[in-house]
């Protein structure tokens, strides 16, 4: 006769997350009675600091809010000022804005999957642990991630809170020189990706089938990255201007972060989303590495997010290659402003997924309100849905510290973005038998 | 050989606060031209901004000394800190968890380097979030003084 149990396991921070967060569940009986991933970073009030701000101060204010993606808050920034201010980037601007944002997603993506993610695959607590078993892995890892943020840098002045984008463009364009210093580089980057996602795709992952709905953006061209359509796998396709009427977001009493639903329902956003949803528009040695590693899209197990990152990797060093190496015609680093009243929308596809930006401006351009619903909390009710479903799939009889381990591998496993971290967990159980 | 020797001073950091110091630092470096008392190419300063950027940045056959700050000590005060001492040293965390601690474990993992690394801890109190626009002059000397004497022994090493 099987023992009937109460378990509760507190994780009170979470590790190799980039914030403070915690993990609070409680098991009777066999089934998951309560679970909530609390969210306890205090509220950082960015948007309310927005109000009053000149136009010109936003991309550089916003930056702040992260730094591992403060790129992806500059683009949509800029894109929802500009829509206000009537400005159409020209084909050199968008191009070069993608690549920096390829150097974000490249230092991003590379980041997470040597440093917080991989670990749990392998068995080991940390990448110090996991250098000694894959050494060349790891220092490829940081090649990637040091190329990544010398993209940045390249448009951005510096790889951490850059300062290069303005809106209407960039203050000013990047040295010839660079570019031809990094193009050899970058030649060997998307070699080394290319062994990244066979690397990955050779991890032996855990076999995790769940349902869920993936959410990004569509471009009609390229992969998206700095613009496109909203849209989802149960066929949504919005502007990004009508998020709002579709997507809402509300306020639990364990978390600081807002929860976001679709029609009600939990979503993802991220990088497997991105690729179940626009995998066709991988360029072709993207494609080629994609088929031979054997996922098939689109995937319902979480844990091919990890290729899915690496895949994309792939694609951002490519597309980086591809654009520097013939950029569109240049004319200007940016076209002048004219201020105006409005209301203007952004929405970019940030390294953990969909990141969308609302702005009124009165008419000198000063803010008069601001918007932003990042990837981490849109993830936040899919992130528990997956917990409850990961840990049950799993077996809630299993032993305390490998729920807990679980349960912290799923969480790492969406690169949530809280802010600064720790990588210590402690862990605190209670056992009453009913 | 010693007389190829070269030395990497790079200074952790970041925008905000107290963490500011290490940038801080080699900011004023670079503003006195440091590096011209030292024969051309043999002394290089850097800014970064996180040590889980470290391994990148770090050069082989390069000697390297690392400024950080430390929480919790005394302004000003001056602690060169071996690698044992790494352990017990009150640095400012990195974001992921990723500190010096884990990081300077892992450069050791990965690339077995025969140059030395070397740590200079500067003391900023307990108030991380306090702004740090400069160096008091007293501070700014003596930091130069140590760093000249350190910089001066590893190319003579």
């Amino acid at each position: 006769m099987s023992e009937e149990r109460r378990i509760q396991i507190e994780v009170p921070v979470l590790a190799r997350v980039e914030g403070e967060g915690a993990l609070h569940l409680r098991i009777e009986n066999g089934r998951i009675e309560q679970l909530q991933l609390r969210i306890f970073e205090p509220p950082r009030f960015f948007e309310k600091f927005l109000e009053g701000r000149a136009w010109h101060e936003v991309p550089d204010v916003v930056a702040r809010i992260c730094g591992i993606c403060p790129v992806a808050y500059q683009m949509s920034a800029a894109q929802a000022l500009e829509d206000i201010f009537g400005i159409d980037p020209d084909p050199w601007v968008r191009a070069m804005r993608r690549v920096m944002y390829c150097g974000e997603w490249i230092q991003s993506h590379a980041l997470h999957i040597h440093l917080l993610a991989a670990p749990d695959f392998f068995g080991c607590d940390s990448v110090v642990d996991l250098a000694r078993e894959q050494g060349e892995a790891v220092r490829r890892g940081l090649r990637l991630q040091a190329l990544g943020n010398e993209l940045i840098a390249l448009f951005g002045g510096r790889s951490v809170h850059p300062v290069g984008v303005r809106v209407g463009g960039f203050h000013r364009a990047p040295d010839r020189e660079r570019i031809a210093e990094l193009l050899p580089r970058l030649e060997t980057g998307v070699a080394e990706a290319a062994e990244l996602v066979r690397w990955c795709a050779a991890i032996d992952m855990p076999d995790d089938q769940q349902e869920f709905v993936s959410v990004a953006l569509r471009a009609e061209r390229d992969y998206a990255m700095g613009e496109g359509r909203v849209v989802s796998s149960t066929g949504l396709d919005l502007a990004r201007q009508d998020y709002d009427g579709h997507f809402s977001e509300s306020h639990m009493a364990h978390s600081t972060a807002l929860y976001s639903h679709l029609d009600g329902q939990p979503y993802l956003v991220g990088p497997l989303a991105r690729l179940n949803l626009n995998h066709a528009q991988l360029p072709d040695s993207t494609r080629a590495l994609l088929q031979a590693s054997g996922l098939r899209l689109p995937s319902r197990n979480m844990f091919h997010s990890l290729l899915a990152r690496a895949l994309e990797t792939h694609l951002a060093l490519v597309d980086a290659l591809r654009l520097l190496s013939a950029p569109p015609a240049f004319s200007a680093a940016y076209q002048p402003v004219k201020a105006c009243a409005g209301v203007g929308y952004g929405a970019t596809e940030a390294p953990r997924g969909l990141l969308w930006h609302r702005y009124e401006t009165a008419a000198d351009g000063t803010i008069r309100s601001a918007r932003i619903v990042p990837p981490t909390s849109q993830n936040q009710a899919r992130m528990e849905e997956d917990l409850k479903q990961s840990l049950e799939a799993f077996g809630l009889d299993q032993a305390e510290d490998a729920i807990r381990l679980r349960g912290e591998t799923v969480i790492r496993n969406y690169d949530p973005c809280i802010s600064c971290a720790t990588h210590f967990l402690r862990l605190g159980i209670e056992r009453e038998p009913q | 050989m010693p007389g190829e020797s070269r030395v990497q001073v790079i200074g952790l950091g970041s925008p905000h606060g107290a963490d500011r110091l290490g940038w801080l630092v080699v900011e004023q470096l670079e503003a006195k031209h440091f590096c011209t008392t030292f024969p051309p190419g043999r002394l290089q300063l850097q800014a970064c901004p996180s040590p889980a950027q470290l391994p990148a940045l770090i050069q082989p056959g390069t000697a390297v000394l690392l400024i950080d700050a430390l929480q919790g000590r005394p302004f000003g005060e001056i602690q060169w800190l071996s690698w044992q001492e790494l352990e017990r040293a009150p640095l400012l965390s990195g974001s992921h968890g990723l500190g010096l601690r884990e990081i300077l474990p892992l450069i050791e993992i990965l690339y077995r380097r025969p140059e030395p690394i070397t740590l200079l801890g500067i003391g900023v109190g307990d108030g991380f979030a306090e702004p740090l626009d400069a160096l008091p002059d007293g501070l700014c000397s003596r930091l130069e003084q140590e760093i000249t004497d350190a910089v001066t022994g590893l190319l003579a090493s």
